[in-house]
């Protein structure tokens, strides 16, 4: 045994792995007078009908076990989630995704709706796909992004390499990274080299903007943060911006592209969401 | 400052559990340290509005959760003459070092959570009820072997959580 002198803190005491944060947050929601708003769901109907029991329960994840087959889904309803399965693959789901993982022997199995990160434990003695309804993405111990929207699938690698295989014609296409993938049933795959991985900021929190458009600026926001936005000023979707952010609330990155502009300014909206208006 | 209920429920779900476990390094008691916590996240939300623009929220919690915890303590003495409740002594005694120790306790509450359910409770069993590893196969009836291999994967994903790699061997 190799790991008894590894140095892990004790923690103080073990009901603190008791609390449940969601819980928690809706006795100080109450508390507190908060709404709770009607969520917008677009999937299908299991998923929806995962939403209402998960709303009851006032929980953000939805594991189901299947004995038979040895499946366990796991959906995120409005803020993403995050899983481990086989010892130490780490996934997390986006808002408004699922993911169903399947064991067998050999393989390693998920079935993807919507968008997931993967952080991949390396294994040798067992392949890692994960199947959406255009592709197959074949793993071998890395760290990537995986969207399927509106018939398109977007791969993205943020270290080692991924395999995706097209299941019509089974032609594969090996990224690494830096590299983003499209496939659609039109155009194939369509690989590209990226310099920033604002696409996936949902997950890595971090932002670059190098002389980016605001109009792509607060697209790229709101898909991360998930909010509805406006531009009621519109000349000023051409501004253009450079900055990194990382880490950063979603109130203190508006805060700070706010000074950076003179005549117009970013406010909240009373639905929640954001508006662009001149100052 | 402006700060959205979805923003505000962020920061909440991010730092409960490591503002918590820092009252509770004051108080000595987690239900105590659990009520202080949300009470100091109370008070963040009714200031909301009187806040500068860019603050630090996540600083903010903790000197309100500090104050908090104090007082908690200083009001207790008065009713008692109990001896063992613990001695707060400086003000700002090592109010950095506590932060960053409880931002690590809360991740590592995080992971064993999130742990598969057999390998969080053996390592449970094993790490902070101290049974032996022939003790925890008896109790549960699996093998020793696996007793082992659940032990080392909760370790091998603490590290991997924790130190953000793993140990080479």
């Amino acid at each position: 045994m190799d790991n008894v002198d590894l140095k892990i803190p004790e923690i103080s005491d073990l009901k603190l792995l008791d609390i449940d944060t969601d819980a928690e947050w809706d006795k100080l929601a109450g508390e507190l007078g908060f709404h709770r708003k009607a969520k917008i769901l677009r999937f299908d109907v299991m998923l929806k009908i995962a939403a209402a029991v998960l709303i009851i329960l006032a929980t953000t994840v939805f594991i189901m076990h299947n004995n038979e087959s040895e499946t366990q889904t796991f959906a995120a309803i409005d803020t993403p989630i995050e899983t481990i399965v086989e010892h130490s693959t780490a996934i997390s789901v986006n808002r408004n995704s699922s993911v169903t993982c399947s064991n067998s022997k050999d393989k390693f199995c998920v079935n993807l709706k919507g968008e997931a990160y993967f952080d991949v434990e390396k294994n040798p003695e067992r392949t890692f796909e994960i199947c959406t309804q255009d592709v197959k993405v074949i793993v071998h111990g890395t760290s990537f992004n995986v969207c399927q929207k509106a018939n398109a699938t977007t791969v993205t690698v943020t270290s080692g390499i991924v395999e995706v295989v097209s299941p019509k014609d089974g032609k594969s296409v090996k990224i690494t990274k830096d590299e983003e993938l499209t496939y659609t049933a039109k155009e194939g795959f369509v690989v590209k080299k990226i310099n920033n991985y604002n696409t996936i900021a949902w997950k890595l929190k971090e932002f670059k903007f190098n002389n980016t458009e605001l109009g792509d600026i607060m697209q790229q926001l709101s898909q991360a943060y998930g909010f509805e936005y406006k531009f009621e000023d519109i000349e000023s979707a051409n501004y253009r911006i450079s900055g990194t952010f990382s880490n950063q609330s979603l109130t203190s990155i508006i805060n700070i592209i706010n000074k950076t502009l003179d005549e117009t300014n970013i406010i909240q909206t009373p639905e929640g969401g954001y508006a662009v208006v001149k100052r | 400052m402006q700060l959205s209920e979805r923003d505000f429920e962020k920061l909440f779900k991010e730092h409960f559990v490591s503002i918590t476990i820092y009252s509770r390094k004051i108080v000595q008691d987690t239900d105590t340290a659990k009520d202080l916590a949300h009470r100091s996240f109370v008070k963040v939300w009714e200031k909301r509005e009187t806040l500068p623009p860019e603050s630090n929220l996540k600083a903010l919690l903790y000197r309100i959760a500090h104050n908090l915890s104090i007082n908690y303590i200083r009001d207790q003495k008065k009713y008692t003459t109990d001896e063992t409740l613990p001695l707060f002594e400086s003000e700002n005694s090592d109010a950095d070092n506590d932060i960053v120790a409880s931002e690590l306790e809360a991740a590592i509450v995080d992971t064993i959570k999130h742990m598969p359910e057999k390998s969080r409770e053996v390592f449970i069993l094993s790490r902070y009820q101290k049974l032996t590893n022939p003790k925890i196969s008896e109790k549960l009836g699996i093998s020793i072997k696996t007793v082992e291999a659940h032990i080392t994967s909760a370790l091998k994903l603490l590290r991997k959580k924790i130190f953000g790699k793993e140990k080479k061997t």
